[in-house]
């Protein structure tokens, strides 16, 4: 015991010592000066003017396209690059369209600030996961995005765009409302229904199927079999997207028969019409949208910028 | 004894950081080692550091490798606005056309220049094999963020901060600029334009001398074969690009010939040929139907080397005109691997020969009867049937490759090192395959 309070007693009086000597107050107006506590900057860009002016300063939005090695990038630990410039200002503005203008004209604008993440962050390429897989974006506790692979898309009106690469703004506008619709269901949950309609068929190892095959299932995609929340978000964005004809129709492509799993054809079409009627309730009734009108603005967007 | 042993240090221990509290801690502010803080020493740094960068008024070069190997020439200009400029010899595109794109100077442990979004450089680092030849997920190990080292005279030492690369900054003259703005990079990477010319065999014809050569642009290498008498002759060397040349890392010696390099290069995508000159004199690469001297032996030897390992494997199937897996083999279902097995079987007395598609799920195949080996140095294929179930899907793939291999006119063998040959066909040079073992 002695042993113990004699060094104690030296620490206190060392403390002692130090704080009388202090003699310097920090002055909060130097913090300025301190690297990587706001003085972090460069000489603006036409790409930084952009984003101030149609996000920042109005949905209050921060994007981050240059590489820093200190973002917190979740779960990601993949090689990434940084983004090329030429598609970032065409992508955000597509992006604006399709996601930000449709759910502020159907949710309000004061909604849309509210849910928003407040943060996005842009990484040129895929980041390939252990299993070869590839991630494209992550939403992070629902204050920030991260965009990955945007190298890749190139938006109707560049040059060199072709039809064939409208499947790469189209999966990138999938990888944003994807993550909003996980972040409206971490705002208020979706009722437990839904984790009740095919609790069975939910796997990690959603790779081992093709879509086909998990639409056969009841499934929008493979990979909304990975958790009930991807299950949840996955029919949001495919309803979206590909607007209430391309849901009647991926419904009607269900084939006779039953599924290595034991799926019917008309045990898949309840469960898709179950989820939809589930999402449309829940738009209403948690945030006031009528969803069917939200999904032939976000189709309509869609159409006018990939064809 | 003990005790005193444990307790006495300590107390000694307590006494001294005591005594160096008491002083440290009453140190006043002029008795600084340095007269400015911490933090205003590195931004003094980092100004310096963008003094020297966009100092240069004709930019900065650089000869840079990724962990992963190879060599790049880069070109940077820097201007105080972040901007970056860069030329590079990745590619013909990029050698002919100044990228301009966003850096800046930040203090990490070091003070570190990044280059901080997509430009020439991160085209080595970047994780999509497809863009520089690397492995998903890797792409060459290059780096993009580099922490400053030194700067001395005329150069600047750079260290990445990932990969650990070394990149050193040497301040270019008008001359290095000019060189990359007036295409003489361009020209020397038109060389890469070799990879489209459609037949196997590619001769280099230098004041009536001829050389069988093959280039692999990934890895930068080139085999020169030339006839000594009538002996074959054969060297391999890495090269690199300067400007307006490609330089050999090991001169070829031919008798009274040495080729170091190739020098005023172009490209007639016409005649599909290249122009260049040795040492001035003026030559040209171009597609050959046969092989400048055929390896008569090489067909039964490679037939025979099936059972060093048990078998022969291709991993990108064949080549036709141009198209790697023209016949879309990496596209079976079950993705499996394709071998070629020497005397695989028995079938009713015949010992034949297989070209096997094995997966983890599927295993299928052509059987050929035993392959005649023609005096002029060619082996001939003859298929005696189908083994296993063909999956649906694996068609056409599978049988144009298993009709591609009995071609009735046979195929020669290239032994490119111990265990890789090229087997290409006898009618038609543009159809090839490699062969290769662990």
């Amino acid at each position: 015991m002695k042993r113990y309070s004699s060094f104690i007693s030296l620490f206190v009086f060392a403390g002692v010592l130090l704080a009388s000597c202090k003699k310097e107050k920090i002055n909060p107006e130097d913090a300025e000066n301190i690297h990587d506590l706001g003085g972090d900057t460069w000489v603006r860009g036409p790409i930084d003017d952009w984003i101030r002016d149609s996000l920042t300063s109005i949905y209050n939005i921060d994007v981050k396209y240059k590489w820093n090695q200190f973002e917190d990038l979740a779960d990601i630990t993949a090689i990434l690059v940084p983004p090329k410039e030429e598609p970032i200002i065409p992508l955000l503005s597509s992006l604006k369209k399709a996601w930000i203008d449709t759910y502020s004209a159907e949710g309000g604008e004061e909604f849309f600030k509210k849910i928003v993440p407040k943060n996005m962050y842009m990484v040129g390429s895929p980041a390939f996961n252990p299993n070869g897989s590839v991630k494209q974006g992550v939403a992070e506790g629902g204050r920030k995005i991260i965009v990955l692979d945007i190298n890749r898309v190139t938006v109707k009106g560049m040059p060199g765009y072709t039809a064939g690469d409208s499947v790469f703004f189209k999966r990138m506008l999938w990888t944003i409302q994807h993550e909003f619709a996980h972040i409206l269901h971490m705002n208020i949950m979706y009722p437990q229904d839904f984790k009740n309609i095919n609790p069975s068929l939910i796997t990690s190892n959603w790779t081992d199927y093709s879509n086909a095959e998990a639409v056969r299932d009841g499934f929008v995609s493979n990979y909304a079999m990975n958790v009930s929340d991807d299950d949840f978000v996955e029919t949001i964005t495919y309803m979206l997207i590909e607007g209430k004809a391309g849901f009647e129709q991926l419904i009607a492509s269900i084939p006779e028969g039953v599924t290595d799993r034991g799926t019917t054809r008309d045990q898949a079409v309840l469960r898709l019409r179950t989820k939809e009627s589930i999402i449309v309730n829940y738009y209403k009734q948690v945030w006031n949208i009528d969803f069917y009108k939200l999904q032939t603005r976000v189709r309509a967007a869609v159409t006018a910028l990939i064809n | 004894m003990r005790k005193f042993w444990i307790h006495t240090p300590r107390n000694i221990m307590g006494a001294i950081l005591m005594v160096s509290l008491a002083i440290t801690s009453c140190k006043k502010e002029d008795d600084h080692l340095f007269d400015q803080s911490a933090d205003e020493r590195i931004s003094q740094k980092l100004e310096e550091y963008q003094q020297v960068l966009t100092g240069a008024p004709d930019g900065w070069k650089a000869v840079y490798t990724p962990a992963a190997g190879g060599t790049y020439n880069f070109y940077f200009r820097f201007n105080a606005e972040n901007r970056v400029f860069m030329y590079s010899d990745f590619d013909t595109a990029t050698a002919n056309n100044e990228k301009e794109s966003s850096y800046r100077l930040k203090a990490l442990q070091q003070p570190s220049l990044i280059f901080d979004t997509y430009s020439y450089i991160h085209l080595l680092s970047d994780p999509r094999g497809s863009v520089n030849g690397g492995q998903n997920g890797q792409g060459l190990q290059a780096d993009f963020e580099f922490a400053i080292n030194s700067v001395a005279g005329d150069s600047m030492v750079l260290t990445g901060r990932l990969n650990g690369t070394k990149l050193t900054l040497y301040k270019a003259s008008s001359r290095d600029y000019a060189a990359w703005q007036n295409g003489d990079w361009g020209d020397a990477l038109s060389f890469l334009n070799v990879s489209k010319i459609l037949e196997y065999f590619k001769r280099l014809v230098v004041g009536g001398t001829q050389y069988e050569v093959d280039v692999d642009p990934v890895s930068k290498t080139i085999i020169f074969r030339w006839l000594s008498g009538s002996n074959l002759q054969q060297v391999t060397t890495g090269f690199s690009f300067d400007a307006g040349m490609l330089v050999l890392d090991e001169p070829v010696v031919n008798g009274a010939q040495t080729i170091t390099g190739f020098s005023d290069i172009s490209w007639d995508p016409n005649t599909m040929t290249i122009h260049l000159k040795v040492n001035n004199t003026p030559g040209t690469i171009a597609g050959n139907p046969g092989p400048l001297k055929t390896d008569t032996d090489a067909p039964e030897r490679w037939w025979q080397e099936s059972a060093i390992a048990g078998y022969w494997q291709s991993l990108r199937g064949f080549h036709v005109n141009g198209e790697d897996d023209a016949y879309g083999f990496l596209q079976m279902p079950g993705a499996p691997d394709m071998v070629f097995i020497s005397q695989y079987g028995n079938s009713g007395g015949i010992v034949y020969d297989l070209l096997g598609f094995f997966g983890e799920t599927v295993g299928f195949g052509a059987g050929y009867s035993p392959p005649t080996f023609t005096a002029d140095g060619r082996v001939i294929f003859s298929i005696l049937g189908v083994l296993g179930t063909v999956p649906d899907g694996a068609d056409p793939a599978f049988s144009n490759t298993a009709l591609t291999l009995a071609d009735e006119n046979g195929f020669y063998l290239v032994q490119k090192s111990e265990k890789i040959y090229d087997m290409v066909s006898a009618a038609d040079s543009k159809i090839w395959i490699t062969w290769g073992r662990p």
